[in-house]
């Protein structure tokens, strides 16, 4: 194609007509911060499996109990160690959900345990049913880890807020007591409070909070003081705004995001830690069970009956790993870098 | 300057602002200025970045506390105790705009509720549609469309937040307003349109501006008076024609130097002078005249004794021993 072919004149050339008020137009839809945050997650595919697994957890730990026809704490000698067994599933063999322990045998025929009654999860070795108890356990867990992600946020929040917003000699004074805090082992702390409480839901509770704050609380603080020298509060400022206003219109808004991140990793470290101090024997006691509890009974006979290790395993796992996908989407959504 | 009886509006005497780096430091972000702003007027502020503009402005809007010396508003004292009232007086007369237009509007806000801050703050609407109403005319004023008040600030460009930011420092009807680098986050092709505003604004409403900038062409097209800052402190200040056509403090002089001329015949012949070495710390500067360590005319009595801030021709306010009747008897 050469230019000779067809010659460009000026008078093929025209302006286009151009409205001088519209070149100031916006033609995006408004959208609020939250609703964009919303519009991202939904793309997350990770975040949203997470978020479904969360929501499908936290309905089976209060419909659970309920559909089952065995009691939590419903011992009976003559049913103990039994395997799983689920009806219409005790068909597929290789599912292990038969009633057949690893030893090939058929428990529930050796017990003489009528055709009709069914342990879906099996027994434990008191012959409680395993299925109630995970679901049980998931609820005091969740409990516990939603408690204790509430405590950090409010002695976090209040006590990173009131520190980077006064500023100066406070900060000074509450930035030291909490390097203290810090200094001392928090394992030697929470045993200690442990082994002074009782060993029950409000202990270990207060025992994660007694620590855990800090987190939050250098974050908030950080976020404080990183806001406060924005031009905007200066703006506000010099507009004669209260701190009042200031912290309710400008601080609040421009932290909940880091603090609903921090949270949603928070919860999983919460359970974490139910579990392992249920491991080292201080945490939840029978009959009352918590995930972290039942993996800990299971384990010891893991070799002979593992049915009893895996299912709360597996239930823990996927609350974990759910939290944890759903943190990390929070956190590419709430990212105002990302934004498109 | 348009009137010849000047009412002085703004009165800075001798203001220092001096931050406490660590447990001995202290840097001197502004040490000893003294300056007056007249009525209805523009007085340009420059220096290189780091030279304690933005301070000086933030210590004249009580942003900061100042460390000595005094501001006055119309004669009054903005430092020290104030009652809630009068503070809150102080704050609707005088208004601040931003250098970074993404730094200076909240973004989890809209842009009505941003621009009605002030309004909220100091109660100036009775009802939602008057809010409403005042906001949408702020809008206007500065050149938005009221489709633009539910938006958010990051739907904006630079130069449109610029203008949402300069809605905000209006609603309050202020007299005087300082504009801290309002351009210069700015596209050169916006940044003329900013500036035709505030001018426009001025006409209309009679403001006065202290407007800091770092570049000197800019600062000569809407300034009366220019004042030029080194170090933390001022070392020209003179009405703005005269100081582009004859600076008297060398680092004026060099500062004029490095603007190209649009003339290219000029601009080959064109003298410049180069400084040597670097900027110095303002934590430890150097002793006598700051200055000193990069001049080309510097003397003995430069590292010995400060320089006098005096009027060397009316209206034409110098710190240098050049032009100090005392140190250099043949004048210059
Ligand atoms: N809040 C502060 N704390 C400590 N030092 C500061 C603070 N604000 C400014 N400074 C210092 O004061 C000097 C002047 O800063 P600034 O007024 O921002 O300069 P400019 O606006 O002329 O670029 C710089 O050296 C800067 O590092
Ligand atoms: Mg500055």
């Amino acid at each position: 194609m050469s230019m000779t072919e067809k010659k460009l004149t000026d008078d093929m050339f025209q302006p286009a007509a151009m409205d001088p008020g519209k070149h100031e137009e916006i033609t995006k839809p408004s959208l609020t911060y939250w609703q964009d945050v919303w519009r991202r997650l939904k793309k997350n595919k990770a975040a949203i499996t997470g978020l479904v697994a969360i929501i499908l957890i936290v309905i089976m730990a209060f419909v659970g109990p309920a559909i089952s026809s065995h009691g939590f704490d419903q011992q009976d000698v003559r049913r103990t160690n039994l395997p799983p067994k689920i009806p219409g599933l005790e068909k597929v063999h290789f599912l292990g959900m038969d009633g057949v322990d690893i030893r090939g045998n058929d428990q529930y025929k050796l017990k003489n345990i009528p055709k009709d009654q069914y342990y879906w999860f099996g027994t434990d070795s008191l012959g409680r049913d395993q299925w109630t108890r995970i679901w049980k356990g998931t609820q005091i867990s969740l409990l516990i880890a939603f408690l204790a992600a509430a405590g950090d946020l409010i002695i976090g929040v209040t006590y990173g807020g009131i520190s980077g917003f006064f500023g100066g000699k406070v900060d000074n004074i509450m930035q030291r007591f909490v390097e203290i805090l810090y200094g001392i082992p928090n394992l030697v702390i929470i045993i200690l409070f442990i082994l002074i409480f009782e060993p029950g839901i409000l202990s270990i509770t207060l025992a994660i909070v007694i620590t855990g704050w800090i987190g939050m609380s250098r974050l908030v603080r950080g976020q404080i003081l990183k806001l406060k020298g924005q031009e905007f509060i200066l703006a506000s400022r010099t507009l004669g705004a209260s701190n009042g206003r200031l912290i309710m219109k400008h601080l609040v808004p421009n932290t909940l995001g880091i603090v609903i991140i921090s949270m949603t990793f928070s919860i999983p470290g919460a359970i974490f830690f139910e579990a392992f101090l249920s491991f080292i024997g201080l945490g939840i006691q029978p009959p009352t069970a918590s995930l972290g509890a039942l993996i800990s009974d299971g384990f010891k006979q893991l070799r002979i009956y593992p049915h009893l290790a895996i299912y709360p395993s597996v239930v823990m796992c996927i609350l974990m790993v759910s939290f944890n996908l759903i943190g990390d989407g929070l956190r590419d959504a709430l990212d105002p870098k990302m934004r498109k | 300057m348009a009137t010849m009886e000047r009412e002085k509006l703004l009165e800075v005497k001798n203001l220092k602002k001096h931050f406490k780096v660590d447990r001995k430091a202290v840097l001197k972000a502004v040490d000893d200025v003294s300056f007056d702003i007249y009525k209805g007027e523009t007085l340009g502020l420059v220096g290189e970045s780091g030279c304690g503009k933005s301070t000086t402005g933030r210590t004249i809007i009580r942003l900061y506390e100042a460390t000595d010396g005094e501001v006055l508003y119309e004669g009054k004292n903005v430092h020290g105790k104030k009652s809630a009232r009068e503070l809150k007086e102080f704050n609707r007369k005088m208004q601040m705009i931003f250098q970074d237009p993404y730094a200076s509007l909240n973004p989890r806000m809209t842009v009505k509720d941003i621009i009605a801050e002030g309004i909220d703050i100091h109660r100036l609407a009775k009802n939602s549609k008057e809010r409403n109403e005042r906001v949408y005319e702020l809008l206007e004023t500065v050149g938005l469309n009221k489709d633009h008040a539910n938006r958010y600030p990051h739907e904006f460009s630079g130069g449109q937040r610029q203008r949402i930011g300069i809605a905000r420092a209006l609603a309050v009807d202020p007299d005087f307003i300082i504009a801290d680098e309002p351009i210069s986050a700015l596209d050169v092709s916006i940044q003329a349109q900013v500036v035709n505003l505030l001018m426009k604004l001025q006409k209309e409403r009679g403001l006065t501006y202290l407007f800091i900038a770092h570049d000197l062409s800019m600062v000569k097209h809407i300034s009366d008076r220019v004042g030029v800052m080194y170090l933390g402190n001022l070392v020209e200040l003179a009405g703005s024609d005269e100081l582009y056509e004859e600076p008297l403090h060398p680092y004026t002089q060099a500062l004029l130097s490095a603007i190209p001329v649009p003339d290219p015949e000029v601009e080959r012949s064109r003298e410049r002078i180069i400084l040597e070495g670097d900027l110095p710390s303002p934590i430890n500067p150097p002793s006598g005249c700051r200055f000193r360590t990069r001049c080309p005319h510097a003397m003995d009595v430069c590292a010995r004794v400060n320089p006098k801030w005096q009027e060397a021709r009316e209206g034409h306010w110098v710190a240098c021993h050049l032009y100090d009747q005392e140190f250099n008897k043949e004048g210059k």
